[in-house]
Parts: C-alpha cells; sequence; structure tokens
C-alpha cells in the first residue's frame, strides 16, 4: 500500500525568516505518530502546510495521491480549524456549522463524543475553560470522517484528568485506517500511544522512527530518545 | 466537497445575524423616538417614515461596515479557509452572500418604511404612478448603488489581500511601521480610485439632481451615463475579483494562534 502522505523537500520562508527546509517525510495509514521538536521548530508551520491553511511554500505535499489544497482540505482535520469562529457561539451552534460545511462531518457522532468528554453543549464557546475548549476540539475534530487527523498540541495546559479523557477519546475515535500526526510538549503524555516518532530540528526532520525501534533497538524510552537531539544545546523544550 | 450552495447558506447564517441584530436596534430607536415625541407633542403622520429613513440611512451604513468586516475576517480565518472547497468557490460564495445579505437589509428597509407609511396608503395619498422616465432612474439608481456596493467591498478586500502579501515579505519587528505607511499607501489609492470612480459618482448625482421622481428627466444622456457608470463598476469587480482570488490562492494564509 502507497503512503497515506509524501512530502517531499518542502521549504517554508516567511517574514524574511526560513521555519522550514526540504523538509521530506511520509506518514503510512493506519498509525499514531508523535511529531515532536522544541518551540518554534515547526511543528504548527508543517501540520498549517499540510491542512493547506499555509499556501505559500516550495516542494510537494502529496496526500493519497492528491496535491491540489482544497482536495487536502476534504482529506484532513485538523485540530486548529475552530480558530476564526466567533466565540459568542454555543457549541451546538458550531457543531452545526460543522454538518453544513463538512461533508464528512457525522453530527450523530459528534454528540456521542461530546456526551462522553461531558460537553454542555448549551455553553458558548467563550465560557468553556481551557480543558473544555480542548475537549470540544477533539470532538469537533474526530466528528469528521477523514485519513489524516492534525492533533496540535491538544493537551497544552490542561490537568491530568482531562489529558487522560481526551487521549481515551483519541484511541477510541480513530478511524480504523486513519492516521494521526501528534505534537507536543509532554512526550511521556503520548508516548505509550504513539507508533512513529518524527523529530523536526533545525528546519527538518532529522528522524523518524518507530516507536518499537526505538524501544528495542535503541534502547530508549521515546523521551530519552528525543532529548538525546537537544543534547548540548540550549532550546530543549 | 463542500458544494457552492452550502458555502452561500452558511456565509448567509453568519450576515444575517449581523443584519438582524442591526434591525433590530434600529426598530428600538424607531419606536424610542416615536414615543418621546407622542409624549413631548411633536407627533405627525409622517414622523415613522422619517425615522425610519433617518435610522435605517444610519444601519445601512452600520450593516455595510460589519459585513465587510465579517468578511475581511472570514479570509484569515481557519473555521472558513479550512473548507473542503477551492478557494475561488470560496471567494465567490463569501462575496455573493455578503452581497445578498444587503439586498435582504434593503428589503426589510423597504417593509420598514411601508408599514411605517401604512396611514398615506390608507388614506390614499400615498401613489406609485410616476412617469415611465422616472421609474427607468429608479433602476439606473439602484443598478448603479448595487454595482457600487460590490466595488467598495471588493476593493476593501483588494487592499487587504495586498497588505497581507507584502506583510510577508517583512520582517517581523518592523510590521507596525510598514502597517503604518501601508496606511498611508492605503489613502493615497484610495483616492486615486476615487479618481477612477469619479466618472460614475458625477453621473449619479446629475440624476439626484434632476429630482427624483418628481421632474421629468431633461437628459437622456444621464440616463445612458447611469447604466454605463454601472457597468464600469461591474468591469472593475470582476477585474480586482480575479486578483483577489490569484492573491487568496497563493498569499492569503489564516491568522496564527500568535497573530
Amino acid at each position: 500500500m502507497t503512503d497515506l502522505l509524501a512530502i517531499k523537500d518542502l521549504s517554508y520562508k516567511r517574514n524574511m525568516h526560513t521555519i522550514l527546509t526540504d523538509l521530506s517525510l511520509t506518514l503510512p495509514h493506519n498509525a499514531i505518530i508523535g511529531l515532536l521538536g522544541a518551540n518554534g521548530a515547526g511543528k504548527t508551520t508543517l501540520m498549517r502546510l499540510i491542512a493547506g491553511s499555509a499556501t505559500e511554500f516550495h516542494g510537494e505535499i502529496r496526500l493519497n495521491d492528491e496535491t491540489a489544497a482544497s482536495i487536502r482540505k476534504s482529506m484532513v482535520s485538523f485540530s486548529e480549524q475552530l480558530a476564526g469562529l466567533n466565540p459568542g457561539m454555543k457549541l451546538n451552534q458550531i457543531a452545526d456549522f460543522y454538518d453544513r460545511v463538512y461533508p464528512d462531518f457525522v453530527r450523530a457522532d459528534f454528540d456521542k463524543l461530546a456526551q462522553q468528554l461531558e460537553l454542555d453543549l448549551q455553553k458558548r464557546l467563550n465560557q468553556l475553560s481551557k480543558g473544555n475548549q480542548r475537549k470540544f476540539t477533539i470532538a469537533i475534530t474526530f466528528a469528521r470522517h477523514v485519513q489524516l487527523y492534525l492533533l496540535d498540541e491538544p493537551f497544552n495546559g490542561i490537568d491530568s484528568m482531562n489529558r487522560k479523557k481526551i487521549i481515551a477519546s483519541i484511541i477510541q475515535w480513530k478511524p480504523e485506517m486513519a492516521t494521526i500526526l501528534i505534537s507536543d510538549h509532554h512526550v511521556t503524555d503520548i508516548a505509550n500511544l504513539l507508533d512513529q516518532v518524527i523529530v523536526v530540528q533545525h528546519q527538518t526532520v532529522v528522524a523518524q522512527e518507530k516507536a518499537d525501534t526505538i524501544r528495542e533497538k535503541h534502547n530508549q524510552s521515546i523521551e530519552d530518545y528525543y532529548e538525546s537531539f537537544y543534547e548540548g544545546e540550549n532550546e530543549h523544550d | 466537497m463542500t458544494s457552492t450552495g452550502s458555502l452561500i447558506k452558511t456565509f448567509w447564517r453568519q450576515k444575517a445575524r449581523i443584519i438582524h441584530g442591526a434591525v433590530g436596534i434600529e426598530l428600538i430607536f424607531i419606536i424610542l423616538t416615536g414615543i418621546y415625541n407622542l409624549f413631548k407633542g411633536s407627533w405627525s403622520d409622517s414622523l415613522p417614515s422619517s425615522l425610519t429613513l433617518g435610522y435605517g440611512s444610519v444601519a445601512g451604513f452600520v450593516v455595510f461596515v460589519l459585513l465587510a468586516q465579517k468578511m475581511e475576517r472570514s479570509w484569515v480565518a481557519n473555521s472558513y479557509r479550512l473548507i473542503p472547497t477551492s478557494d475561488t468557490k470560496l471567494y465567490c460564495a463569501n462575496v455573493a452572500a455578503t452581497f445578498l445579505s444587503y439586498l435582504y437589509f434593503m428589503v426589510l428597509q423597504v417593509i420598514l418604511l411601508a408599514v411605517s407609511a401604512l396611514k398615506f396608503f390608507i388614506d390614499g395619498e400615498a401613489s406609485f404612478d410616476f412617469p415611465a422616465e422616472a421609474w427607468q432612474y429608479l433602476t439606473g439608481g439602484v443598478l448603479i448603488f448595487i454595482s457600487l456596493l460590490l466595488f467598495t467591498w471588493v476593493f476593501i478586500t483588494l487592499i487587504h489581500f495586498v497588505t497581507i502579501t507584502i506583510s510577508a515579505f517583512l520582517p517581523t519587528i518592523r510590521q507596525k511601521l510598514f502597517r503604518f505607511i501601508l496606511i498611508i499607501a492605503v489613502i493615497i489609492i484610495t483616492l486615486f480610485a476615487g479618481n477612477w470612480i469619479d466618472s460614475g459618482v458625477q453621473a449619479f448625482s446629475q440624476w439626484l439632481l434632476s429630482g427624483f421622481g418628481l421632474a421629468a428627466p431633461t437628459d437622456t444622456n444621464v440616463l445612458l451615463g447611469l447604466y454605463l457608470s454601472s457597468g464600469d463598476f461591474l468591469l472593475s469587480v470582476i477585474v480586482m475579483s480575479a486578483i483577489n482570488v490569484y492573491l487568496l490562492k497563493h498569499w492569503v494564509e489564516t491568522k496564527t494562534s500568535m497573530d
């Protein structure tokens, strides 16, 4: 089976600042992959480029052999897709919005996910705590049935109870052949979830390794493996 | 992929909220001012119509600005830009929904005006018995108003997109200085654009001066001028839209949480 995502020689520059240089990687079907890197390494930018919200790049992004951004958008569910909505909207209004504009959004799944994550759909987005906002983002993201899910730091700034609930939802609601690319600062939180790890450093991918290989061949935990790339550097996250 | 119909409906709902809010506030103002005049003893039969026209004009301007603001925000919002559709369709749907929303607002204003002037209709004092030429002028006036509306929204988008495109090439640290310079540049560009559309506005002014429905038109060239000016505006809308779609596709990115 061909790879789900193939990125070749991707370079991205903005505001006279090079963010990604000659980055190449492939993602398989049916996997949970950790995207690791220090702050400012370019993880979010990489996700934005894959999702289609960043547009001017050099190189090639091929998702299921499609390069057109509009088609890519129909195959990717990005956790940042809520950005720009009116924060005064009620959660069920936002779900209605997604139901209207995303043909792959399954309202029944969203309702189940929201119930499981104990979200009150009558509340407004700006009334939610940070933890509940993250949970809502997960519910919206996974209610779409797509092939690639991009989760950008889904646990950032939330307590361990909510973190566990979100992790449980990710495991439960991942469609069978779908792939999840997940970036996070707390490597230990997601280590047990991961099938593969990608390390972004110096504006490019410096390593892509299976989690089992890291544990068995390198005899390291994923956290130690990731930290080994930053030994002697001050920018360690 | 999301259908164009769903896109227009979605953008329409977003904008209909603005219009309902504005008309609601307008109604409150009309009623409160009416009650005030009633107690003050200065009520007249024509007061409701005058109030509707007065507050309606203010609401029209506010709605115009809010619709423009809403449209510009959606270009840089993930929630809209990540919808699985082409940028061309997204652009057309958003502009069309903005335009249709304003037409809807105008229809609401006509209904309000008709209700406020109900007494004159019942008493048989109001009449639509204008000369045929007056209707032609009215059509021309509406056409030029509509094309001017579209022109202004598309022009605002063009300035927004050009600003974003140029900003992408400048260092982050000088963005504030750059934006200040850009505002000045935009003012200058707007003045040039003002000259460009001057001919259309002049024709419109001549038509207004000829007397709205009260005097028979004396210069048939004015009517032709109105139609030609509308065509001129609409042609500009098409050209600017082509540039806007290109910039949207290649240069206009969504805002990040750090923006």
